[in-house]
């Protein structure tokens, strides 16, 4: 329309009328033909969902039937104005079926709501199930549209329908109580390696790198499955606690790492954000926490065998020391040295450890794999290659935290 | 057309009397301008002030005396006529005028065998003091609010303007209500096209009645069909001053303490008197509260309505366990629950309007029980909900335009409406259809969405925020002629 022309000029006044009212209807009519669509929508009201927060897998060895257990969040019991309820934050239900897709179906036998995955926090596999393989559930999962693989992925030792009926305290919902544990253990204790996701699994699956997940276990089965526990004042009866690490090699669990292990090998895999130990300074135990790692490892072809230069730079707390004497930067140069010396020899034995299993955890064959030249092809040919492979620690570090006190107070111990 | 010469003056007096049918507020009386010579007087005395008529006619009875008695008649009368100038008059050459004249309040003089009837300035309408708007208030700045006569109303912006450039124009409008509608605006400041354009859509008006100036908002608007006003409506003398400053036309109607300014701009709307009487910092500050403001009452239903209909997986775990647990035993789905809510709203907020101060205060009381504590309570809608539905109504009364806050409410109920029948993909469409309707939209040839679309920087300086007023040197570029600095 000419702007200059006022709204209501009467020229064609008509056609302009019948022009509105054409489109008016139209609009009026697609909004009712929009009520007729809402049922072809996945328009679902939050309070038909069963959400999922834990599932776990099993098969059952007999039979070879899949066990999926899912552990469904009964909100209203924890709703924040009900108070503290009495009643139970989730429900486990357990499902057997032939195959992983039955299995599906088969929870709408015993679930009264749609499942909604998508809030899964944790997946959960027997050893038994990972050691035979975790290939069909990891494809089964990500077939699925709705997938999140950014989940962990963690191996129980203990019965899983005991860890699946197992309620947690503080954090009531099992599947966040497990997922917190893991983010602080990697944060505080650096006993928890942080690749270790599904998706870090999947990724690994055509490769040589080794995947480490966390080990749950159950301390004291049976104490924790009724709401009663949330009575009682003896927190450790009952609880999931980090066990160790299980090292999967594609989709197969080969074995475990014991808790001692999993920082160093994080640290050596640059990928620990701390990392504590003891240390033997004039023959009294000194404790330190060292943080800000700068981890470098570069592999390198030295008098035809692969070698792999770790080099590590921390700084230290000191967090203990058994010691008497007032700190000095003697004593300080005596802390370091001491630490250097046993990180490096501790990461060797690690790394001899791990050649006589024949698990290649630091990624060597991978990195070989990465290298040009016709050497690193030639060693490639080579069967486990990677197990000639040397490795050269060279550890630094800086004392940047001595405590409140530089001189201890000796008491009867001069 | 008879001449009124040919009429005796009493006979024309008969003659208005019966054309405004004799109603009971008409004075008509004879009056001696000399010995043998009569004439008559009307007026209505409801609109006429009494001691300015009896002040001109006293005059006539003074300056009377004092003429040389030797003068015939006709002499003496166009004498007397002469010598009024001391008191305010006009004159009417016919006799609809004459009728005209009395409706506005003017005291018709009828002299015998004169040509023109003298209308002496009477006017004395019933009219509401200057005070200080109801629907603008600020804590810093001017109190001064318009009032319903458009007489006032020019006083208080001559008050302000200085500048012999400042313009006004005139128009009656409504053939039973002859409102006068009154268009100003500086001279040098304001595009002549703008200008042009607001007469021509004025003088296109063909109705029976002007009562406010929302009505003549309805006929000059450049759409009908849009929620989005294309005029900015005020009751500031100030407000409305800036803006002719700014090279804007405003809009007075007789009977409206409303002004309309045109051309507006959509960001405009999100400027409040206010942020010139605060410091800059601060006005831009508030300019952006206003805008999120604005995207909160728009999104915020209609987004709750499709994450939890649609997109729980976009709910943090513990949320989406709130609330799927406030959200257990609640009988209705969440889009009914939510439309119920805001409907409910509506209803206390438009009763609160229209009921005397302290009924209101009434029905915000229970308002508040029924909408809050009752309804959680009685299990029919969650608390999330009450926060949603109280998060938006607040939202809602932050615009400064009364009528953006209207268009801001059916975005709110369209978008609601999208998002429980299509959830987030509803509301972008929702969303997409707003901003091409926003840019197709001009007010007086100014696009809508200026300066941002198209691009003016310069002109960024006093909407995304405001700078000090020593580096607004320069006239807004989507509205200039000319001149370019201030």
């Amino acid at each position: 329309m000419d702007e200059n022309l006022p709204a209501n000029e009467p020229g064609g006044k008509k056609e302009k009328v019948n022009d509105v009212r054409g489109k008016a209807a139209a609009l009026i009519l697609s909004l009712i033909s929009l009520l007729g669509v809402t049922g072809c929508w996945d328009m679902t009201e939050i309070n038909q969902l069963a959400i999922g927060n834990l599932a776990g897998g099993d098969i059952d060895p007999e039979t070879g039937n899949q066990i999926v257990y899912y552990q469904i969040v009964n909100p209203s019991a924890l709703a924040a104005q009900k108070g503290a309820g009495i009643k139970s934050p989730v429900y486990t239900y357990r499902v057997e079926a032939p195959t992983l897709a039955e299995l599906a179906l088969g929870a709408t036998d015993v679930l009264p709501r749609d499942l909604f995955p998508d809030h899964f926090q944790v997946y959960l596999m027997t050893e038994r199930m990972a050691r035979r393989g975790l290939h069909s559930y990891l494809n089964f999962l990500e077939r699925q549209t709705n997938r999140r693989t950014d989940l962990d992925l963690v191996i129980t030792d203990s019965s899983i329908a005991d860890v699946m009926n197992t309620y947690t305290l503080f954090e009531r919902i099992p599947g966040r109580s497990l997922r917190a544990l893991f983010e602080l253990q990697y944060k505080v204790s650096g006993r928890v390696n942080p690749k270790s996701r599904i998706k870090d699994v999947v990724e690994h699956m055509e490769s040589s790198v080794l995947t480490v997940l966390p080990v749950i276990s159950l301390r004291g089965a049976g104490q924790a499955s009724t709401t009663g526990r949330y009575e009682h004042i003896d927190a450790n009866k009952g609880s999931l606690v980090l066990s160790g690490g299980a090292v999967i090699k594609k989709d197969r669990m080969i074995g475990k790492l014991s808790l001692d292990q999993i920082p160093l090998y994080n640290l050596m895999k640059n990928e620990a954000k701390v990392y504590y130990d003891r240390i033997r300074v004039n023959g009294k135990n000194v404790d330190v926490g060292a943080s800000k790692l700068k981890v470098r490892r570069k592999l390198a072809m030295e008098g035809g065998r692969p070698v792999l230069h770790l080099n590590v730079y921390a700084e230290l707390k000191l967090l203990n020391t058994d010691q008497n004497e007032a700190l000095s930067m003697d004593s300080l140069d005596q802390i370091k040295q001491a630490f250097n010396v046993q990180v490096a020899d501790k990461a060797i034995d690690f790394f001899e450890w791990s050649r006589s299993k024949g698990w290649d955890l630091l990624s060597i064959e991978d990195q070989m794999g990465k290298k040009r030249g016709k050497m690193w092809r030639e060693a490639l040919n080579e069967q486990e290659a990677w197990k000639r492979a040397k490795l050269e620690p060279e550890i630094r570090c800086k004392v940047t935290d001595m405590g409140a006190i530089i001189d201890p107070y000796k008491g009867d111990n001069p | 057309m008879e001449a009124l010469s040919d009429i005796q003056p009493q006979a024309l007096a008969d003659k208005l009397a019966e054309r405004l049918h004799r109603p009971p507020d008409l004075v008509s009386q004879s009056f001696a301008i000399s010995s043998e010579l009569f004439g008559h007087y009307l007026f209505l005395e409801t609109i006429a002030d009494k001691e300015k008529i009896e002040k001109g006619l006293a005059f006539f009875a003074i300056e009377g005396k004092s003429l040389p008695g030797s003068i015939d008649a006709k002499e003496r009368a166009q004498a007397l006529i002469g010598s009024m100038s001391a008191i305010p008059t006009k004159s009417a050459s016919n006799f609809d005028d004459c009728v005209k004249a009395l409706l506005e309040g003017y005291c018709v003089l009828l002299i015998p065998r004169e040509d023109k009837a003298l209308l002496l300035d009477a006017v004395h309408f019933v009219r509401r003091e200057v005070s200080e708007p109801k629907t603008e208030t600020t804590v810093r700045g001017p109190h001064e609010g318009f009032t319903e006569d458009v007489r006032q109303n020019i006083a208080l912006l001559r008050k302000r303007l200085k500048n012999p450039g400042f313009r006004i124009e005139q128009y009656e409008i409504g053939t039973n209500t002859r409102t006068k509608v009154i268009v100003a605006y500086l001279q040098d400041l304001a595009p002549e096209k703008v200008v042009s354009t607001l007469n021509d859509r004025l003088q296109a008006i063909r109705t029976d009645g002007i009562i406010d100036s929302s009505y003549v908002e309805e006929w000059i608007q450049d759409k009908v069909l849009t929620p989005f006003p294309t005029l900015l409506g005020t009751e500031r003398p100030d407000v409305v001053t800036s803006h002719l400053l700014e090279g804007r036309v405003a809009v007075l109607v007789d009977g409206s303490p409303f002004a309309l300014i045109a051309p507006i701009t959509f960001f405009q709307f999100f400027i409040a008197p206010e942020d010139y009487y605060q410091r800059a910092d601060i006005a831009t500050l508030l300019r952006w509260l206003r805008v999120l403001s604005f995207l909160l009452a728009i999104f915020v239903p209609s987004l709750f309505i499709a994450i939890v209909l649609y997109h729980h997986e976009l709910l943090p775990n513990p949320l989406l366990i709130n609330i799927a647990a406030q959200r257990e035993g609640v009988p209705f789905p969440v889009f009914l629950e939510a439309i119920m809510m805001l409907t409910t709203f509506e209803v206390l907020r438009e009763a609160g309007l229209r009921m005397p101060r302290i009924a209101g205060q009434a029905i915000s009381i229970v308002g508040a029980l029924v909408l809050g504590e009752a309804a959680v309570q009685a299990g029919l809608v969650t608390a999330a909900m009450v926060i949603v539905v109280a998060v938006t109504a607040i939202s809602n009364f932050v615009s400064p335009s009364y009528s953006f806050g209207i268009a801001q409410r059916l975005l709110q109920f369209s978008y609601m409406a999208l998002a429980g029948f299509m959830g987030l993909y509803g509301v972008m469409c929702g969303v997409l259809f707003t901003i091409v309707h926003l840019a197709s939209m001009k007010s007086f040839g100014v696009p809508y969405l200026a300066p941002l679309a198209p691009t003016f920087f310069s002109d960024w300086k006093d909407i995304l925020v405001r700078v000090p007023q020593p580096w607004m040197k320069t006239y807004p570029r989507m509205n200039r002629v000319g001149r370019r600095r201030r």
